[in-house]
């Protein structure tokens, strides 16, 4: 006699095929989605090994051709041709130009402004103009790209007055920056004119801003012209921060300043950051968000 | 005929010519930056006049993100003066051969307005 089969069981004969049936359709979606999604990963990955190997071989050709342009420049300044001064200027133009975020070009300037002084050919002037005109350009553009970064503020100095107060310097008004979220306060005395050669010489001072975090304090004398660019030439602070301070106008009676603060890690290319500095900058990224 | 007419046009174009080069405006005492209200721009109608030595230059309002530009065309000390809200501050700035820069920031206190350079 058959065993009375209730709803469940008749439920159970229908759903045990259909159910093998999803479980092998389920098999199959996840398959073909797996393939897809590996594919799909392999392609990302290929496009981006492909790329990477472009930019380093682009990276590579560059770095061969900017070598061999920067050693036949620099030969021609370390054995200059009597006299040759159109190209001296020409080829600080190419150095400046191409090498200005990586090299100190400052003795270049200085060597070729003392030579034009020295020189009786007519076009001097012209040549003095123009190495000028390339290095207002270069500290332009290098404090257009710092400013995006960083904070910056201007002041002017009074050179007459300067001249009256003799060593004592003129105290510029202080400001204070904000960069990375770090709050300081920057005082600039000038100490020192240098009329003959556009100069200054300068005491950068920066503490921490009241309520601010507790920074120490970084002093530093240095001269400041034309020919000092801020991307290379700045001071280190002590939280990985740069302050800079560049000439950025000269007149008979006045000259003026322009100070910017930035982050480290936009520095020139010759500046090497302190591996405690880089450390600490990776634990406060790998450390959870509150 | 002919000829006398285009003596006389060349002689009018190098007037004007020469007139234009006297008049345009030349970099030297070009100043500019940005009037700041702590961070922020200006508020529309702020104005910037100048005064250079005895020559003084209307005030010109200020644009949408607190920019002004004043071609005072002498070098020197100059006096910003700015203009928000009825109230005046005035600013000190130096204008060379070259173009200078001076960002200003607007502060309000007891009710006063002053101004700075940045």
């Amino acid at each position: 006699m058959g065993e009375q089969k209730d709803l469940w069981d008749k439920f159970g004969v229908l759903l045990q095929p259909v159910g093998g049936a999803l479980a092998a359709l389920a098999v199959a979606v996840v398959g073909i989605r797996g393939s897809q999604v590996i594919n799909e990963r392999q392609a990302a990955d290929t496009n981006a090994r492909l790329y990477s190997e472009l930019m380093s071989r682009r990276e590579e050709a560059e770095s061969s051709l900017r070598k061999d342009m920067f050693v036949s420049i620099i030969d021609s300044f370390l054995r200059p041709q009597p006299g040759d001064l159109g190209s001296m200027v020409l080829n600080l133009e190419l150095l400046a130009y191409n090498f200005h975020e990586s090299l100190n070009l400052k003795p270049l300037f200085l060597d070729l402004q003392r030579r034009l002084r020295e020189t009786s050919q007519a076009n001097r002037e012209e040549y003095r103009q123009r190495i000028d005109r390339v290095a207002r350009e270069i500290t332009a553009r290098q404090l257009f790209s710092l400013e995006g970064h960083g904070d910056s503020f201007r002041r002017s100095v009074d050179l007459e007055d300067l001249e009256r107060t003799g060593r004592f310097g003129q105290e510029l008004d202080a400001e204070e920056v904000q960069v990375d979220g770090t709050r300081v306060v920057v005082r600039v005395r000038v100490l020192e004119l240098d009329r003959a050669n556009q100069q200054l010489i300068i005491r950068l001072e920066v503490s921490p801003a009241e309520g601010g975090p507790e920074l120490t304090e970084s002093r530093a004398t240095f001269q400041v012209g034309f020919y000092d660019f801020p991307l290379i030439d700045n001071t280190r602070l002590a939280n990985g921060m740069r302050c800079a301070v560049t000439l950025s106008a000269w007149s008979k009676s006045n000259a003026d300043l322009t100070t910017t603060c930035f982050p480290g890690e936009y520095a020139s290319l010759k500046d090497r950051p302190y591996i405690d500095e880089v450390m600490k900058k990776l634990t406060k990224q790998a450390a959870p968000q509150p | 005929m002919t000829r006398s007419r285009t003596r006389t046009f060349t002689a009018v174009g190098g007037l004007g010519l020469a007139a234009t080069l006297l008049t345009s405006p030349a970099a030297a005492g070009e100043i500019f930056g940005r009037v700041l209200q702590g961070n922020a721009p200006a508020a529309a109608g702020t104005t910037v006049a100048a005064k250079c030595g005895d020559a003084d230059y209307a005030a010109r309002p200020v644009d949408r993100s607190g920019n002004y530009h004043i071609v005072a065309g002498k070098t020197g000390k100059c006096t910003l003066t700015v203009t928000a809200k009825g109230q005046s501050a005035t600013v000190d700035v130096v204008s060379y051969d070259d173009p200078v820069e001076a960002d200003i920031v607007l502060d309000t206190k007891d009710g006063k307005l002053s101004a700075r350079r940045r």
